[in-house]
């Protein structure tokens, strides 16, 4: 899924690793969300939004549209 | 403008480095390996068994030697930098005995007969001491996996399962109707443990986890 993590990680001006430590995962995981490998749970998605400070569609962009009834 | 290039730079050329090292390596052991199964005339099966078990070995003592010297192993390894590699010590550590193990099963499967140099008895044991080993080191190391890696755990064994059961019953089906011979035990092994190895290198690549950095 198309994400921002990047953008918003180096507008903190944070590594990988510092954004993994923070997390409580592996720069392999942040690297995989960055690169779009990985699409996070929603525990993992959850804790990013809250970390930066805004909400989970901020972060992560689905393109998806409700079809009208 | 080179800020941007030159990162990408080093990072494929440490690829280039891992690569030539790896293939150095790999066909240094491959020839003496080779020419060490024709003197003792090993049979096909014997062969693939003994070449998965070095297989293992080689990835185990890659890993094991980038942990005991981090320097090189950050070279070495595809990982960032030493504080990475310190990082991921304990799951680093943990495969790489279980993969000697097996690898040293394996390679005590091929060679064993009944009064050769191994015994059977000494090959089952050897089977069953990796296999409780791998089974204590996944469930003692379990909650150190992060969520890619359990996520990538579970691709690896559908890929497998898919993979090598889909040629395990496909092979199966031929030999039932004369056009091949069966698989022997003990390539099935050989088949299951290296097609377990593959899944895990797919798995990892399609996450990205291959990819230089």
């Amino acid at each position: 899924m198309e994400n921002l993590l990047k953008q918003m990680r180096e507008g903190k001006g944070w590594s990988q690793g510092e954004l993994a430590r923070r997390l409580g995962v592996s720069r392999q995981t942040i690297n995989a969300v960055e690169t779009d490998k990985y699409d996070p749970s929603l525990p993992l998605a959850l804790r990013m939004a809250k970390l930066f400070g805004c909400q989970v569609p901020d972060l992560f962009i689905d393109h998806w549209e409700a079809e009208e009834p | 403008m080179t800020d941007t290039i030159e990162p990408k730079r080093t990072k494929w050329g440490k690829l280039a480095k891992q690569l030539l090292g790896g293939g150095i390596l790999g066909a240094f052991c491959g020839y003496f390996g080779t020419e060490q199964l024709i003197r003792a005339e090993a049979t096909a099966d014997q062969a693939a068994v003994i070449g998965v078990g070095f297989v293992y070995l080689l990835m185990a003592l890659l890993c094991a030697a980038g942990l005991a010297m981090p320097k090189l192993g950050a070279k070495m390894l595809n990982v960032e930098d030493e504080e990475e590699l310190q990082e991921q010590r304990r799951v680093l550590t943990g495969s790489s005995i279980a993969m000697a193990a097996i690898g040293i099963a394996m390679v005590l499967l091929g060679a064993a007969e009944k009064g050769g140099w191994v015994s059977p008895v000494a090959a089952l044991d050897a089977l069953l001491i990796a296999f409780a080993l791998s089974i204590i080191i996944t469930w003692r190391d379990w909650k150190y996996y992060d969520e890619l890696m359990l996520q990538v755990s579970r691709d690896a064994g559908n890929f497998a399962f898919i993979g090598v059961g889909s040629a395990i019953m496909l092979w199966s089906a031929a030999a039932h109707l004369d056009f091949v011979d069966p698989l022997s035990p003990l390539m099935l092994v050989a088949l299951i443990t290296g097609g377990m190895l593959l899944a895990v290198f797919v798995a990892a690549g399609l996450r990205g986890m291959l990819h230089p950095r």
